[in-house]
C-alpha cells in the first residue's frame, strides 16, 4: 500500500467503519450500545458539515 | 493508458447504472422518509385508546375472543390471529375465503388483557388507505404487488452497482485532492462534483447497507415461496389430504397457543395461522414465535400444533436465506435503535437525495465535465 492510497482512503475507510459499527452495535445490543451506535453514526454527518463549512470559510 | 481505459469502463458502469435507477431511487428515498417514522405517525394519526391496566397482565382467553368473532361473522373463516407484543391487542382476521387478498378480509381488535372487543374494522377494500399505507405501497412495489417488488429489487441491484462503481472512481479522482475538498469558487460544475464525491463517499457504507437489505426485502415473497415449496412441504407431506370441512371442528386455539408457548419458553408466540390458510398448514395451527431480546426478536420460529389434541407436532427450522431476510428488515428500516437512530436514518436519507440530484446535474452538464475529468486524469498519468 503506497502513500497516495493511504492519503485518499484513510478518511473514507474510517467513516465507513463508523457506519458499520453504528449499524451493528444497535442491532446486537441495547443500553450503552445504543449510545455507541448513535455516536458512531453521527460522525460521518458531522464530518460532511465540517468540510462544507470549511470550504465556505476559505472562499 | 491502460489505467485510463479501465477508469472509462468503470465510468460507463457508474453512469448507466445510476441513470437507470435514479428516478426510482428518488421515489424510494422520498417515500422512505416518512416510513422511517411509520409507527409514530400511525400512532399519532390513528390512536387506539387502551384501558389503563397494570403492566404484564397475562393474555385473556383466546377461545372466548374467537367465539365473539364467530358470533359476529358466523359464515366467515378465521384466517389468522395476532397476539401483539407491541400494543396490548389481539387481532382476529377473518374473510369469506382463503384468498390472501380477499377484498372482504377484515380484523376484529380485542384488548389482550380483558378480551373485550375494541373495534370491528371494516373490510380491506372499504378501509380508507392511510398516508402510511400509500407510502408503503409505493415504496414496496409501486402498487404493482409482486411484479413491482421484483422490478424495484432489480433497481436496487443497479443501485448497488452504481455505489460500487462510484467508490471505484473516487480513488483516481481524489489522487491530487485532500479529503473533503469542495471547490466553491471555480464553477458550478466543480462544486457539485466535489459535493457529490464528498457526500457519496462519506455515506457509502450506509448506502450499501440500505441498498443490499432493500434488495433482500424485495425478494421476500419468492424466498418464502421457496421455503414453502421445499422445507414446509416436506414436513407437511405426511398430512396430505387431511383437512377440515368446518372450522368449528377445530380444537381450542388457546390450548394451541399455550402449547406453542411452552415449547419455546424463551420466545413469545405472536401469531397463529389457521389450518387451511395458504400461508400455513392444511392440518395444523401454525404458531409464529419470536425472541424477546432486541436481536432475537428479529428471528422467528414457527411451530406446528395439532388442533385436535393441542399438542406440539414440530418446530420448523428456518433456512439461512430466511434468517438473512429477517436480519435485513431492521437494517433497512432503521427502526431498531430508538428515536435517535431513526433521525440519523432520515438524515442519511436526505444526504442520499442530494447525492442523487447532484448526480443527475452532473449528467446534464456531462460534455464539459467528462472532457475536464478525463483530461485531468490523462495529465496526471503522464505527469
Amino acid at each position: 500500500m503506497n502513500h497516495s492510497f493511504k492519503k485518499v482512503w484513510r478518511v473514507p475507510l474510517l467513516l465507513g467503519a463508523m457506519i458499520l459499527l453504528g449499524v451493528l452495535s444497535a442491532l446486537l445490543g441495547t443500553g450503552y450500545w445504543y449510545g455507541l451506535s448513535w455516536t458512531a453514526m453521527i460522525i460521518p454527518l458531522v464530518v460532511i458539515i465540517w468540510k462544507l463549512k470549511k470550504a465556505k470559510m476559505t472562499n | 493508458m491502460a489505467a485510463l481505459k479501465n477508469i472509462k469502463r468503470w465510468f460507463w458502469w457508474h453512469r448507466w447504472s445510476s441513470l437507470v435507477c435514479t428516478l426510482f431511487l428518488l421515489m424510494l428515498c422520498l417515500t422512505g422518509l416518512p416510513l422511517i417514522f411509520a409507527d409514530e405517525l400511525d400512532g399519532w394519526l390513528n390512536p387506539t385508546h387502551y384501558a389503563d391496566l397494570p403492566k404484564n397482565m397475562p393474555v385473556a382467553d383466546l377461545d372466548k375472543m374467537l367465539a365473539t368473532a364467530r358470533q359476529h361473522y358466523p359464515k366467515q373463516l378465521v384466517t389468522f390471529v395476532v397476539v401483539d407484543d407491541d400494543e396490548p391487542q389481539v387481532l382476529v382476521t377473518m374473510a369469506p375465503s382463503w384468498e390472501p387478498l380477499d377484498p372482504l378480509r377484515h380484523s376484529l381488535q380485542f384488548d389482550q388483557r380483558t378480551g373485550r372487543l375494541l373495534n370491528d374494522e371494516p373490510p380491506a377494500a372499504q378501509k380508507p388507505k392511510t398516508f402510511i399505507d400509500t407510502m408503503l405501497d409505493l415504496h414496496e412495489g409501486m402498487f404493482l404487488d409482486l411484479p413491482g417488488e421484483l422490478f424495484l429489487g432489480l433497481i436496487g441491484i443497479l443501485f448497488v452497482i452504481s455505489i460500487v462503481s462510484g467508490i471505484w472512481l473516487y480513488g483516481p479522482f481524489m489522487k491530487k485532492l485532500d479529503f473533503g475538498t469542495v471547490r466553491l469558487e471555480r464553477s458550478l460544475r466543480l462544486k457539485w462534483l466535489d459535493l457529490h464525491n464528498l457526500l457519496g463517499i462519506a455515506t457509502a457504507a450506509w448506502l450499501l447497507v440500505v441498498g443490499i437489505t432493500g434488495v433482500m426485502n424485495e425478494l421476500s415473497t419468492p424466498l418464502f415461496g421457496i421455503w414453502q415449496m421445499t422445507d414446509v412441504k416436506a414436513v407437511l407431506a405426511r398430512y396430505k389430504g387431511r383437512t377440515y370441512a368446518d372450522q368449528r371442528q377445530l380444537g381450542s386455539v388457546e390450548a394451541a397457543y399455550r402449547a406453542a408457548q411452552a415449547a419455546q419458553p424463551a420466545m413469545r408466540v405472536t401469531s397463529i395461522v389457521y389450518p387451511g390458510n395458504p400461508f400455513g398448514s392444511p392440518y395444523h395451527y401454525l404458531c409464529w414465535a419470536k425472541g424477546k431480546e432486541p436481536f432475537s426478536s428479529r428471528l422467528f420460529s414457527p411451530s406446528l400444533i395439532d388442533p385436535a389434541t393441542g399438542k406440539l407436532v414440530a418446530i420448523v427450522k428456518m433456512p439461512v436465506y430466511l434468517r438473512a431476510l429477517e436480519v435485513s428488515r431492521p437494517l433497512h428500516f432503521g427502526d431498531y435503535g430508538g428515536m435517535p437512530l431513526k433521525v440519523l436514518w432520515a438524515l442519511f436519507d436526505v444526504v442520499a437525495i442530494i447525492v442523487l440530484v447532484s448526480g443527475v446535474y452532473l449528467w446534464l452538464v456531462r460534455r464539459k465535465f467528462y472532457e475536464d475529468y478525463f483530461k485531468r486524469i490523462e495529465q496526471e498519468a503522464t505527469a
